[in-house]
């Protein structure tokens, strides 16, 4: 057991040490994630309550793609130089790699989240800053980074890696896109009277779900 | 299914098909601790693929692999098995975006090896690396980065070294080198097991030689 | 021969159940003639219902035996299954605007059949997209198993979103339910038969089809 987390642990860091050499996987989820927001907020006249009403879709439209286009380019080194392959040939056990990718980027995704939300709040008078939500986007940014670092192991192999990763991933992540957009709503105006309690509950069993059969079928999709 | 301890490798009737082409039918081999084995045969003729099942990266349409006396089918077995060999494939198998050093550094903490610096030294001043160690892997040409994808599957001493065509990439020096690598293996009663193209190496290297010509028609 | 045969008793009954649609069942007194889109709406969303779970089975089979013939299966499953999806929804929409006065609600019904458009969608580009051989069939496989799974959870969440959500209704059938008398009844069960003969129908010529595509590929 004590192995098992060393070998993530030295996984997990040379992701982030390839991270910071190149900056490529966190800087295309933020660019990209703030053009979508700044697209949006042309559109609008940044009235707060209109912007009450559609401010979850803006935000979580912009992390989703953002991140499954920041997902691609994160596995697309790995696929090009077939360094997953050499994994394979070490005593590695293949969750771990799911893990370790998922780990790495569930940093990514919060760091630009905190980022994008920054910004937005800005951009559209919301006042979106609570720990209801924190909560939420943990629950959630586990299960797109599982259920995307699945995908996108799946997806890296193909030539038109942006459009499938997205099409596999958004339809299964619903539950919890609704989960979080759900949340976001209540926060952005103020609502207490909500199920916030089921919405969690909903959140975190899809995320012990997908994480025990992701975990199951990952070695299953990594053999030719 | 009976287990003999003195084979390193036993493949039993394996077969695979790519896209519904059959690319290796009903293939068996076996050999002993020590051997020094090599496969020569056409371009797809099956040479890699043979090499890739042996290994674990590929899993065949039917047929059984006994690598060590242990099948990859166990995931402990697996990972013991894994801990226990190398690789050379085609590919380099590095991260461009680390230096030399930091790949090294990165596969003997996976593998578990004791003082790393020490065995990242000898086999760079083996395979002739050590101006190398700071640079990044997309720097080096084709040639050092055989090098270093051969000193990646040294790093453990591995019982047996699988190698698609070790000499290709490499210049006179460093096909002298692999072969001097494989000798020095042999004589301490390691295995290797490897595809070539190349007469001359094989005759400096194996003990051992299949053609897969005479597999065609088996 | 015997699938012919099949084809053209599915063609005689599905004249059948048009004649019942059209001029054997009454005429409902809150919606009018628009109810009749009743009759092959629920029909096509039961069978791009028991399609996924159709495809989950298929799939766990072809991941249990490995035999192409139930990774065939599933691929016209999902095929037919699409076209299925695609008609509930279709006319669910058309059947909605007049009745509640909205194109589309956040109904939990509704949220689901589109996601399961989408995983239908995804399922069939995944193929279509993937370098073909066992590794994409397996990966397809473990997709739809993946889907299947997801589909209750999926419907779950849509059901806590509308209880937060009021229904945006408000045709005349907003409040009061539509009452189904004997005749429509029978009429609805015997579309159901129609449908699900159809679906049979066609699965089993797209089988047949993708039989002879893969036979052609060799």
């Amino acid at each position: 057991m004590l192995n098992w987390f060393k070998v993530l642990s030295i996984l997990i860091k040379k992701d982030i040490k390839i991270e910071f050499q190149t900056k490529e996987t966190l800087v295309t989820l933020c660019l990209f994630g703030l053009l979508i927001i700044t697209v949006f907020s042309l559109s609008t006249e940044n009235n707060s309550l209109i912007n009450q009403n559609f401010g979850a879709g803006i935000l979580w439209s912009s992390v989703i793609f953002a991140g499954s286009i920041a997902m691609v380019k994160f596995f697309y080194h790995e696929e090009q130089n077939k360094t997953l392959q050499s994994l394979l040939v070490m005593p590695v056990p293949s969750e771990l790699i799911l893990f370790s990718k998922s780990i790495v980027f569930f940093i990514f995704l919060s760091i630009s989240e905190i980022i994008i939300f920054l910004i937005s709040s800005v951009l559209f008078n919301l006042n979106i800053f609570s720990l209801k939500l924190i909560l939420g986007c943990i629950v959630f940014n586990i299960g797109y980074s599982v259920v995307g670092s699945f995908f996108g192991v799946i997806s890296s192999k193909s030539s038109s890696k942006e459009i499938l990763l997205t099409m596999l991933l958004i339809p299964i992540i619903t539950p919890i896109l609704m989960f979080i957009i759900a949340t976001t709503n209540d926060v952005i105006r103020s609502e207490l009277n909500s199920n916030f309690q089921t919405w969690l509950g909903l959140g975190i069993s899809f995320d012990i779900i997908f994480l025990t059969l992701m975990s199951y079928l990952f070695g299953k999709i990594l053999e030719d | 299914m009976k287990v003999n301890a003195k084979k390193v490798l036993m493949l039993t009737k394996i077969s695979k098909s790519y896209q519904n082409n059959l690319v290796i039918n009903n293939f068996s081999l076996d050999f002993n601790y020590g051997d020094s084995v090599g496969i020569i045969g056409k371009n797809g003729s099956g040479k890699s693929t043979i090499l890739k099942i042996s290994c674990g990266l590929l899993k065949p349409d039917s047929g059984n692999v006994l690598l060590m006396g242990k099948s990859f089918d166990s995931t402990e077995d697996g990972l013991l098995i894994k801990s226990r060999m190398g690789v050379v494939l085609h590919e380099d198998m590095l991260y461009p975006q680390l230096t030399v050093f930091e790949n090294l550094n990165f596969y003997s903490k996976i593998l578990g090896i004791k003082n790393v610096n020490t065995k990242i030294e000898e086999l760079s001043t083996l395979l002739n690396l050590s101006d190398y160690l700071k640079i990044s892997v997309s720097k080096l040409s084709n040639g050092n980065k055989k090098r270093v994808s051969f000193a990646k599957s040294l790093l453990n001493d591995p019982d047996i070294l699988f190698a698609d065509e070790p000499e290709s990439n490499l210049d006179d020096n460093g096909k002298e080198i692999v072969s001097k690598i494989f000798n020095d293996r042999r004589k301490r009663g390691l295995t290797n097991f490897f595809s070539t193209h190349s007469e001359i190496f094989l005759e400096k290297c194996s003990n051992q030689l299949i053609n897969l010509k005479d597999f065609e028609n088996a | 021969m015997v699938r012919q045969i099949y084809l053209i008793a599915t063609g005689i009954v599905f004249t059948i159940s048009i004649w019942m649609i059209f001029l054997w069942a009454p005429t409902e007194i809150n919606q009018g003639q628009v109810q009749r889109i009743l009759y092959l709406h629920v029909p096509f969303a039961w069978a791009s219902m028991v399609a996924i779970i159709a495809i989950a089975f298929t799939s766990f089979l072809f991941l249990l035996t490995k035999n192409d013939r139930w990774d065939n299966l599933s691929q016209s499953l999902a095929e037919v299954g699409l076209v299925s999806a695609v008609v509930m929804l279709f006319s669910g929409i058309v059947w909605a605007k007049p009745v509640w006065g909205v194109w589309w609600t956040g109904e939990a019904k509704l949220t689901t059949a589109l996601v399961l458009f989408f995983i239908y969608c995804a399922y069939l580009l995944f193929r279509n997209y993937f370098p073909p051989g066992n590794a994409r069939n397996r990966i397809a496989a473990i997709i739809a198993l993946i889907g299947a799974i997801d589909s209750p959870i999926i419907y779950y969440a849509a059901q806590i979103w509308e209880q937060n959500h009021p229904k945006a209704v408000v045709g005349p059938l907003a409040s009061e339910e539509s009452s189904l008398n004997g005749e429509m009844v029978i009429t609805l069960l015997f579309c159901v038969l129609t449908v699900t003969l159809l679906f049979v129908g066609l699965v089993w010529t797209q089988y047949q089809t993708n039989k002879l595509l893969r036979s052609k590929n060799v």
